[in-house]
């Protein structure tokens, strides 16, 4: 209450213009009123890890922890699967909400920048930052089973020192150890050449199992290996063959350790091209819950004292 | 004594707001309509120059500079009194809410006191998203806006080269409108769906629980086929589309024309049927009575 403008003969609160010609008039030094912005709801922006565990707290929500190498593709991953919400083709998952439609579409931008330099390069996760994308999505079949996701990332660069020895895994946010679910990006162009084939899969499995033993990780937590830039593998040639003989090695060995492992191959360019889109859509259905039951309402978790 | 219905109606600048206003002065004054006038509101004179303009097909805008206008018409139909209070929010006020969350107490004042928020946006501006896509060719779809290869004649803007968005809507790509679009992001380049989806859970975050939500989609008549809002939300806004769809009983979707046409091509038709400009399209059937949006 009490705006007012001590012009004398300026009747921008009685419906005229500024006589200033101040557009904005709430500017203008003549004006007098309250004070101009109150602060409403959460930006949009990616979740710091704060607002992540708060939002653990308050509602069921599937963390999914995003680990690799840097230049795998993590961030285009989740930027890639975000977008194809963006173009109507019907899809098994529908868009129910996000809180963080700002962060991904940053995300996006420089995506979609990089495309056209003819490379899927997303802005680099900066090595110290630990954000989190949300996306809450439902089955198309039935939307009833809508599920809160939260995809944790953090810069490839971290991973590497962590696999170096040169990070320490207190480092690590403790929120990283809430994560049910963890996406171990690596890139299946670059592990064709002789030098990479082994020593990128081997470093895959390296840095979960150091993830692990060091907390960063849960121990039990639940592990997808994603190939990344699918698009430009030719399935059939002996590179890949022989990457893929070595990656299924690894794999085995982390599965011997008990690790509950699944493999994933995705394509993160020509968003509009079916196989991009169920490429998107299978990795979907590996991480959203597949409880069958119905998430109990927000307010049901808050008043029981949230989940964990 | 009446009930006091509060209706907001918010949009972007430009978004038909104040347009929407000039109509529904004029048309509560026809007793056919669900809705007509019960009395002169305090704001009478504003709301005659804001018809005014729009009789004689002048561009009715509201001016950056002016305060909010509060306007409140005593109103009545068959189900009985109301008062109407239309908060005639300037666009600029609702982008820093929609893009910054940030808003004076007065408009955050206004929202949660409606029971009813009208939200506009103009069908003829939609800013679309940039695929991520590896090139350019013949098998994109004209529907959809892409990444085209930089023209020769346009400078790099950076070291990573230019992003070049070609709006291909109904067009060959190579027909299309091209922009370049600054390597530096900012909320001033979200695409209007997810812009819009912003805008949506601003208000469903503000209002009471009780508070129904219209999106009203402005400028329909410049959509010259017979398709209903619904389905061109589905078409052409899909993120907002699917938000409306998960939030059923609170959130609706109408077509209108106030205008009723272009002020140019279509002056004199126009000029002649000043009462019998505007159209409301929900599902199908069109509708002159832009008072059901009081319902």
């Amino acid at each position: 209450m009490g705006d007012e403008c001590r012009l004398e003969g300026c009747s921008v609160l009685s419906g005229g213009s500024c006589l200033e010609g101040h557009g904005e008039f709430r500017k203008c030094p003549n004006f007098v009123g309250d004070a101009p912005a109150v602060r409403v709801g959460h930006s949009g922006s990616a979740l710091s890890p704060d607002e992540i565990k708060t939002m653990l707290r308050s509602r069921r929500t599937e963390l999914i922890a995003l680990c690799g190498d840097f230049s795998v593709g993590k961030t285009t991953l989740v930027a890639t699967l975000y977008q194809q919400f963006l173009e109507p083709t019907p899809k098994r998952f529908v868009f129910v909400d996000s809180n963080t439609l700002v962060g991904l579409e940053e995300r996006c931008h420089y995506a979609r920048l990089a495309c056209g330099g003819n490379r899927a390069d997303t802005k680099r996760t900066s090595s110290l930052v630990q954000e989190g994308l949300h996306l809450k999505l439902a089955p198309a079949a039935n939307a009833g089973l809508a599920a809160d996701l939260i995809f944790l990332d953090c810069s490839g660069e971290r991973w590497r020192r962590l696999l170096e020895g040169r990070e320490d895994g207190s480092n690590f946010d403790p929120v990283f150890a809430a994560a049910g679910q963890v996406v171990a990006a690596i890139d299946g162009p670059a592990c064709l050449s002789l030098e990479e084939r082994v020593t990128r899969p081997r470093n895959l499995r390296s840095t979960v199992e150091l993830a692990c033993q060091e907390g960063i990780f849960a121990p039990d937590v639940e592990i997808h290996v994603v190939v990344t830039k699918m698009d430009q593998i030719d399935k059939g040639s002996p590179d890949w063959l022989a990457f893929e003989h070595e990656l299924d090695r690894q794999l085995k060995l982390m599965r011997a350790h008990g690790r509950k492992v699944h493999l994933h191959h995705v394509q993160c360019v020509d968003t509009l091209s079916g196989e991009t889109r169920d490429s998107m859509m299978a990795f979907l259905a590996g991480v959203v819950p597949q409880s069958g039951q119905e998430y109990p309402a927000p307010e049901l978790w808050q008043a029981s004292g949230g989940a964990s | 004594m009446t009930d006091e219905t509060i209706v907001a109606c918010v949009g972007l600048p430009d978004s038909g707001k104040t347009t929407l206003l000039a109509a529904l002065w004029d048309q509560l004054d026809d007793e056919s309509q669900a809705w007509t006038k019960d009395g002169e509101p305090l704001q009478a004179g504003y709301l005659r120059a804001m018809a005014e303009n729009y009789r004689k097909c002048t561009i009715v805008g509201r001016n950056a500079g002016q305060a909010m206008q509060v306007v409140e018409i005593p109103v009545k139909s068959d189900t009985g009194r109301q008062t109407l209070r239309w908060p005639d929010v300037a666009g600029e006020e609702f982008r820093d809410l929609w893009h910054k969350g940030e808003a004076t107490s007065e408009l955050l004042g206004h929202i949660r006191d409606a029971r009813h928020v009208l939200l506009l946006i103009r069908i003829d501006q939609l800013h679309k998203p940039a695929m991520i896509v590896s090139e350019f060719d013949d098998a994109i779809p004209d529907s959809f806006i892409g990444i085209a290869e930089k023209p020769a004649n346009v400078p790099e803007t950076g070291s990573r080269g230019a992003l070049v968005e070609v709006a291909s809507l109904g067009r060959a790509p190579e027909a299309a409108s091209v922009s370049i679009t600054q390597n530096r992001w900012s909320t001033d380049m979200l695409p209007t769906d997810v812009s819009l989806v912003l805008g949506m859970k601003r208000l469903s975050e503000l209002a009471s629980l009780s508070t129904r939500f219209t999106l009203v989609l402005t400028c329909w008549d410049t959509h010259e086929t017979s398709e209903n809002p619904e389905a061109f939300l589905r078409r052409e806004l899909p993120l907002a589309d699917a938000y409306i769809r998960g939030r059923q009983g609170q959130w609706s979707v109408v077509a209108i024309s106030a205008q009723g046409g272009d002020y140019g091509s279509d002056r004199e038709r126009l000029l002649k049927n000043p009462y019998d400009r505007a159209r409301i399209y929900t599902g199908k059937s069109p509708s002159g009575d832009l008072t059901r949006l009081l319902d």
